[in-house]
C-alpha cells in the first residue's frame, strides 16, 4: 500500500514537472538538463555575412517573457535577406528555460 | 515506552536540488561553446560572438550590450550594440578607451525603438580584428558614445569585464588559429 502511494506521488510529481519551464519546440527533451540546437529553416538565398539573435525566457513554466521572433533577430543585425535560421533551447531542471533564435543572412 | 515515530527523509532534499541547480548554471556559464556560433561558407567561416559584457553609465541609468560578427577571411569585424537610455539619442561614433589607446569607429543606426521605460538604440560599427584582440586582452576598458557635442561614458564592473573578456579573448584566439 505504501509503495503504491509512493508510486502515485512520484507519477504525479513527474506529470507536474513535465509542464514546467520546458521549451516545447526542442527536438529532444531532457528532464534534468537540456541544451539543444536545431534547424528552423533554410532558404535559397546565397551566402551570409550577418547574424542576429533574439530570445525568450521562462521561469517555472509560470512566467514567460521575451521576443524570440525571426523578425526581431533579423532586425537586430540589419538582415534583409535570410539565408537560414537555427534555434537553441536550454532548460535546467524545468525551472529556467531559454529559447534563442539565430538568423543568418545579408 | 519507546517512541516508534520514524522521521522520513524527504525524497529529494531541497539542498541537493538547489546545489544541482546552481552547479548546472555555473557549468553552463563556463562552457565556451555557449558564447559563439560558427557557420562555414565558400568565402570563409562566419563567427558570431555574444558574451555577457554589461556596460553601464553613471547610476546605472544607461546600459549597453554588444555582439560581434566576423568573417574569417576579412580584416574587420562588425560590432552591433544596443544602448538603452530614457532619452532619444543620435549616436555618431563609438570609442573604446583601453589604457592609453583609443579605438574609434563611426556608427550606423539599425533602429531605435521603445523597450519598457527606455529606448533601445541599436547601432552597428566596424572594428579591425586586431583591435578587438587588443581591447579584450586589456585588464580594464571603457566605452564612450559620441552624441552631438556630448560624450556618454559607459563602464563594466571589474569582475564582469575580467570574466567576459577572458571568454572573448579565448574565442578570438580560437578564430585566429582557424584562419
Amino acid at each position: 500500500m505504501k509503495k503504491l502511494k509512493f508510486l502515485v506521488l512520484a507519477a504525479g510529481a513527474a506529470l507536474m514537472l513535465s509542464s514546467c519551464a520546458m521549451v516545447l519546440t526542442s527536438p529532444l527533451t531532457g528532464g534534468l538538463y537540456s541544451d539543444v540546437k536545431a534547424p528552423v529553416l533554410a532558404t535559397a538565398n546565397a551566402g551570409s555575412s550577418k547574424v542576429g539573435t533574439a530570445e525568450a525566457q521562462s521561469i517555472l513554466g509560470l512566467v514567460a517573457t521575451g521576443d524570440a521572433s525571426i523578425e526581431t533577430a533579423a532586425k537586430s543585425a540589419g538582415i534583409t535577406k535570410i539565408h537560414h535560421v537555427d534555434k537553441q533551447a536550454t532548460s535546467i531542471l524545468g525551472i529556467i528555460a531559454t529559447y534563442k533564435i539565430y538568423v543568418y543572412g545579408e | 515506552m519507546v517512541n516508534k515515530t520514524i522521521k522520513r527523509a524527504p525524497i529529494v532534499r531541497p539542498s541537493l536540488f538547489l546545489t544541482f541547480l546552481l552547479l548546472s548554471g555555473w557549468l553552463y556559464s563556463q562552457r565556451l561553446s555557449n558564447y559563439y556560433s560558427s557557420f562555414p561558407q565558400e568565402n570563409g567561416t562566419l563567427y558570431f560572438l555574444k558574451t555577457d559584457h554589461k556596460f553601464a553609465g553613471p547610476n546605472n541609468k544607461t546600459t549597453l550590450k554588444f555582439d560581434i560578427t566576423y568573417l574569417s577571411t576579412g580584416d574587420s569585424a562588425t560590432l552591433n550594440f544596443s544602448y538603452f537610455d530614457n532619452k532619444l539619442q543620435k549616436i555618431e561614433q563609438l570609442t573604446w578607451h583601453v589604457a592609453d589607446t583609443l579605438f574609434t569607429a563611426k556608427t550606423s543606426m539599425l533602429f531605435t525603438e521603445p523597450r519598457k521605460n527606455n529606448w533601445e538604440h541599436r547601432y552597428t560599427c566596424q572594428l579591425s580584428f586586431q583591435a578587438l584582440v587588443t581591447i579584450f586582452a586589456a585588464p580594464q576598458a571603457k566605452l564612450a558614445l559620441q552624441v552631438k557635442q556630448e560624450q556618454i561614458v559607459l563602464e563594466p564592473s571589474r569582475k564582469n569585464w575580467q570574466k567576459q573578456s577572458d571568454i572573448l579573448s579565448q574565442l578570438l584566439s580560437m578564430i585566429a588559429i582557424n584562419r
